[in-house]
């Protein structure tokens, strides 16, 4: 999917951006990630997909620590 | 008789006249409008001028209601960037202003493109953003030169509006977003008077603005900034407050003050704040980079071991990186940090 955003202004260490909707939403973007020659009034074109393979992967590993974590634990009442 | 009869009639038209004019009055509104600048000039004969509406449709939109405005004579949008014109077009089409103003630099937003479309639909009359004058009533508006707008970083910010009201012996000056690269500019052009009672800082109190040079030239003794609680981009800079500061301007921001109201006749003037009348909030203004143990132990619950505490956590890690971390300063946690921040400290690192 490829979004349109225009950089309406910089402040300091974000670029903040417009999105294209009925009623735009006005945020902040980091600046050190998008190209140097973004200026304001830049058009940015966003080419977003999901990367499926890294979120199972994070996923995986995440639950390979929970479980490790959860062997420990025997089950029953808590007394403290 | 019949002459003493006209004589007497005449006298007291001319009282009553004088009446009607000593109690002409200004009302100048900067509206807490979030991170963002909108102001509205109301006069008592009932002339409307607004610069800027801030980002935020609903919340100008209310403010009209409120302040009962239904119709414009002057709009000023002092620069394209969102904080300064989202809702224009709603404003617009409400109020169909007699004038319009804007720097005429294109920009790429919705925002902008409804503004200017509004502009077209509707039939309102654009004025160019060069150096004139605008009369509306006893208000003179003078409209200052821009200069050379390519040296600008930001060329939307530097090249605002920037416009000076003129009532009677009052006077006040819009800035919009301007940077240094313009104010030194402006602060060089000789045959102009920047001179004012009160200023609308630059660009919500960014470190990138306020030049000395340039505060001497305007010599302001009430300074307005318009920014938002908390904002992300650190408005107002500490070094604007305390340039301000040193110079003796009294200081109110909208994030702290709320709506800031100046009431003028033309002579004298007051400021009537919405949120805490008489604080003096830019006296607490504390550089924790910067000061001294005398200085720390003015802050509430610091004796001076943990003054030493700080200055010594603060030269093993070079400096603070932002203002909370001196929350990891033994003896101090989130206690006195709220503490402060409810008294009205304004603790930075730069």
């Amino acid at each position: 999917m490829i979004i349109k955003l225009i950089i309406d202004r910089f402040e300091g260490k974000y670029a903040i951006l417009e999105s294209q909707d009925k009623d735009p939403i006005i945020f902040n973007f980091p600046r050190h990630l998008l190209p140097q020659e973004a200026k304001e009034s830049s058009v940015l074109r966003f080419n977003i997909d999901i990367d499926e393979k890294e979120t199972t992967r994070r996923r995986n590993k995440i639950v390979e620590k929970l479980n490790r974590l959860k062997k420990n634990d025997q089950g029953g009442d808590i007394q403290l | 008789m019949k002459k003493l009869l006209i004589v007497l009639i005449l006298v007291f038209l001319l009282c009553f006249t004088g009446i009607l004019i000593a109690q002409e009055n200004l009302q100048i509104y900067f509206l807490d409008v979030g991170q963002g600048d909108a102001s509205v000039i109301i006069s008592s004969s009932g002339q409307v001028v607004m610069i800027d509406s801030g980002p935020d449709e609903k919340l100008i939109l209310n403010y009209l209601k409120k302040l009962n405005i239904s119709q414009i004579d002057l709009l000023v949008a002092t620069h394209a960037h969102a904080d300064h014109i989202t809702g224009m077009d709603k404003i617009i089409a409400k109020c169909k202003p007699r004038a319009f103003m804007d720097p005429g630099i294109p920009h790429t937003t919705l925002a902008y493109l409804r503004m200017i479309n509004a502009i077209e639909k509707y039939n309102v009359k654009y004025y160019q953003n060069i150096a004139r004058k605008i009369q509306l009533g006893l208000m003179n508006f003078t409209v200052f030169p821009n200069g050379n707008p390519k040296i600008y970083v930001s060329e939307l910010n530097n090249n605002s509006v920037v416009i000076k009201l003129e009532y009677k012996n009052f006077s006040c000056l819009y800035t919009g977003d301007i940077e240094s690269g313009r104010e030194n500019q402006l602060a060089k052009i000789s045959n102009i008077n920047l001179e004012s009672d009160i200023i609308k800082i630059p660009h919500h109190g960014s470190s990138t603005s306020s030049n000395l040079s340039f505060i001497k030239k305007v010599n302001p003794k009430v300074a307005i900034i318009s920014c938002g609680q908390n904002n992300s981009y650190g408005h107002p800079s500490i070094k604007t407050l305390e340039r301000l500061e040193k110079n003796g301007i009294d200081i109110y921001r909208t994030d702290i003050n709320g709506t800031i109201l100046i009431n003028t006749d033309g002579y004298n003037y007051e400021v009537i704040v919405e949120k805490s009348p008489n604080l003096k909030i830019s006296k607490k203004v504390i550089n924790i980079n910067l000061a001294t143990l005398e200085d720390f132990v003015q802050l509430l619950g610091i004796d001076e071991m943990i003054a030493n505490n700080i200055l010594l956590y603060r030269s093993l890690n070079k400096g603070f990186k932002y203002p909370e971390e001196i929350k990891m300063v033994l003896g101090i946690g989130i206690w006195e940090w709220e503490e402060w921040k409810e008294e009205g400290w304004i603790i930075g690192v730069k």
